[in-house]
């Protein structure tokens, strides 16, 4: 990090005024013969950080933290209520994609007005013409008035524009999101090129995977506040700690999702359903690899023979992940009677980075008479820890060179 | 503010696009296209001819012989400053996702309006030149002299410019924090419209009411304007100074006063 410092922010302030009612008209003004009433949001307090030529850097935080504030005063759009930013080099900010477009104008007049706004001369944009073109993929309706596209066509055509600026810095909010998923990818390509050749790119981004790989460094601010700095995978991580404990201080019991549905006859009653940790502590959101009890309360009202307790996983668009039952297990209960628990634990989480729901469920030995069935009315949300892979599984597994 | 004039000239290739895309939006999807910005100003003076000379003949009012030609001389540069300070007033309101989202000089948007609004006033006095001809032609032979005093616009134009983005950037910048400004605009420029001399001589104007009537920078303009499209001499000096000086004062408070309103806008639209 011996690079000079391209972005210095000092003690940055800013603060919104959150009006009661907002005089908008003549008339309120003078009737009540003063402004409005309202009060200071303080969006921003006090943040300073320093950000080196060249690196690529990450502003995380949840809804409200300030982070897209920062980004709008970085980018000029909004000014600091105390303290300053320097930035040196040309900065373009790519805050909202075709946000400059008229409707009415061709693809291609839109290209040279969005270029122009984002500081091009004409002479360039007529050098970079075919490039954006190309980048869009839009060859076939680039003479079309931008209103007849797809609003993925015109976010294609936002981003086209707006990555062959060429800046120094290069402020990015929450843009990776768009297009389908090869443009997007194309999107990121990009941005490695940029971050190749040196640019100092900054990016406000909830998708944390995003953050961890693409940055150097990331800033967590929280209530306007920066709360931590440094190596990016690192932020990202304590971040998602303190999320993850927040989550599950808000649910420490878990909750049946309301649309979950139950049959049964009921002779047997599931009558709660708890996720456990290995120190047998109730937690709603586990890691992948960790170890993941599911304990079933039940309550027999008369003495049941046999009977089979069952689990199943789906992912939450719909996918059957497994089920599974203690007969399938080879685990045979004898009898129940009155209250107890089961337990069905996993030694090692396979599951991936995602929302899934639980069943649980208890039938008759054969599995053709349900007692209590609960259809996927547990939420389980599993975070990847260390893990990048992609998809709902992780398959145990090494590498080997030949 | 001389920095933010020198800021805005780094900006000029955007003014630029931003008047061209207000002549662009203004025509597209119609048929005729650009034409429209002949055509308006052709049809508009066929129509004044004929109130003024069939329904309503207009003659020795105040000393006007050809009312039409002395109503236009006055109606084309009060039809730019109204069109752009009405165009203004809404132009930073009305681009909230572009202030939101994007930086640059906020005044180009005014400004832009009142580009394209000149580019229609060069066109509508360029089919008011041929106008005067064709009535010169046919009736009165002193109007084939007109061309004398047509370089004065190279003077009256810029004063008249200058008076009018002054303007703009008050309202545009004022009708973000209220916005009652918009509804007003209509009202002032009505009022400003009937208390200049356009449709009527500033000779039939009561002796009581002259101060008042010359207190008025509008006047001293369009007054100017008279002289030199339809009376066809000379313009007062006096007149003219006063205007210029009328339009730096009004340009300087308008700019001030949006300079001073402007770090606020993307927080208020």
């Amino acid at each position: 990090m011996s690079e000079p410092a391209v972005v210095r922010v000092k003690d940055v302030w800013k603060d919104f005024k959150v009006y009661r009612e907002k005089n908008d008209s003549l008339k309120e003004t003078l009737l009540r013969r003063r402004r409005a009433t309202y009060e200071s949001f303080w969006a921003l307090q006090g943040v300073s950080f320093e950000i080196a030529k060249g690196a690529t850097v990450g502003i995380i935080g949840e809804n409200g933290s300030g982070k897209s504030s920062m980004l709008k005063i970085m980018a000029k759009i909004l000014r600091p209520t105390k303290g300053s930013v320097e930035i040196d080099g040309k900065i373009s900010a790519l805050l909202e994609l075709g946000a400059g477009f008229h409707p009415d104008l061709t693809g291609r007049e839109n290209v040279y007005l969005n270029g122009s706004i984002l500081g091009l001369t004409r002479a360039q944009v007529d050098e970079r013409i075919d490039t954006i073109i190309a980048f869009s993929e839009l060859q076939d309706f680039i003479e079309m008035p931008v209103k007849s596209y797809s609003s993925g066509m015109y976010v294609r055509l936002g981003f086209a524009v707006a990555i062959n600026v060429d800046p120094d810095v290069l402020l990015v909010d929450e843009i990776l999101a768009v297009g389908d998923e090869s443009f997007q990818r194309k999107c990121l390509n990009k941005l490695y090129e940029l971050k190749e050749q040196g640019k100092t790119i900054v990016i406000v981004s909830h998708a944390l995977d995003q953050i961890r790989n693409i940055c150097d460094e990331a800033i967590w601010l929280e209530h306007g506040v920066r709360r931590a700095t440094g190596r990016a995978a690192h932020v990202v991580d304590s971040y998602l700690e303190e999320v993850n404990r927040q989550e599950e201080e808000k649910a420490s019991e878990m909750e049946a999702i309301e649309h979950g549905s139950r049959w049964g006859s009921g002779e047997v009653k599931i009558t709660g359903v708890r996720l456990l940790d290995e120190d047998e502590k109730v937690r709603r959101i586990f890691k992948t690899g960790e170890k993941l009890i599911v304990e079933m309360e039940y309550e027999a009202a008369q003495e049941i023979d046999r009977p089979v307790f069952g689990v199943a996983v789906h992912s939450r668009d719909g996918v059957h992940v497994t089920g599974t039952n203690s007969k399938f297990s080879g685990t045979v209960f004898d009898k129940i009677q009155g209250r107890g628990a089961v337990r069905y634990v996993v030694e090692s989480l396979p599951l991936l980075k995602g929302t899934y729901v639980l069943s649980a469920v208890v039938y008759d030995y054969a599995c053709l008479h349900a007692y209590d069935h609960h259809d996927r009315a547990y939420l389980l949300e599993v975070s990847s820890g260390e893990l990048n892979d992609y998809g709902v599984f992780h398959i145990p597994a090494t590498w080997d060179l030949r | 503010m001389i920095a933010a004039l020198n800021v805005l000239f780094s900006y000029k290739e955007l003014l630029l696009n931003f008047t061209r895309k207000e002549l662009k939006v203004k025509y597209k999807n119609s048929a005729l296209g650009f034409f429209w910005s002949l055509l308006n100003p052709i049809l508009m003076m066929l129509v004044f001819t004929f109130i003024f000379t069939v329904i309503l003949p207009i003659k020795n009012l105040g000393g006007i012989d050809n009312f039409a030609l002395f109503f236009l001389a006055g109606f084309l540069p009060w039809n730019f400053f109204s069109a752009t300070v009405t165009g203004a007033t809404v132009s930073i309101v009305g681009s909230g996702p572009l202030i939101k989202k994007v930086f640059f000089p906020r005044e180009l948007l005014p400004i832009s309006i009142g580009l394209a609004n000149l580019v229609n006033l060069a066109l509508e006095l360029a089919v008011f030149f041929v106008f005067v001809m064709v009535t010169g032609l046919i009736s009165d032979p002193k109007y084939l002299q007109f061309y004398k005093y047509v370089p004065y616009l190279l003077l009256l134009i810029p004063i008249l410019f200058v008076f009018t983005i002054g303007v703009s950037l008050l309202v545009a910048s004022l009708n973000v924090y209220l916005r009652d400004i918009q509804h007003l605009i209509g009202i002032f420029l009505m009022v400003t419209f009937y208390a200049t001399p356009i449709i009527y001589p500033m000779s039939l104007v009561p002796e009581g009411y002259i101060k008042a009537y010359k207190a008025n920078p509008v006047t001293a303009m369009i007054e100017s304007f008279h002289t030199v499209l339809w009376r066809l001499s000379h313009p007062s000096i006096s007149l003219m100074l006063y205007s210029a000086a009328a339009a730096v004062v009004i340009f300087i408070l308008g700019y001030r006063v949006f300079l001073r309103l402007e770090p606020a806008f993307a927080e208020e639209v």
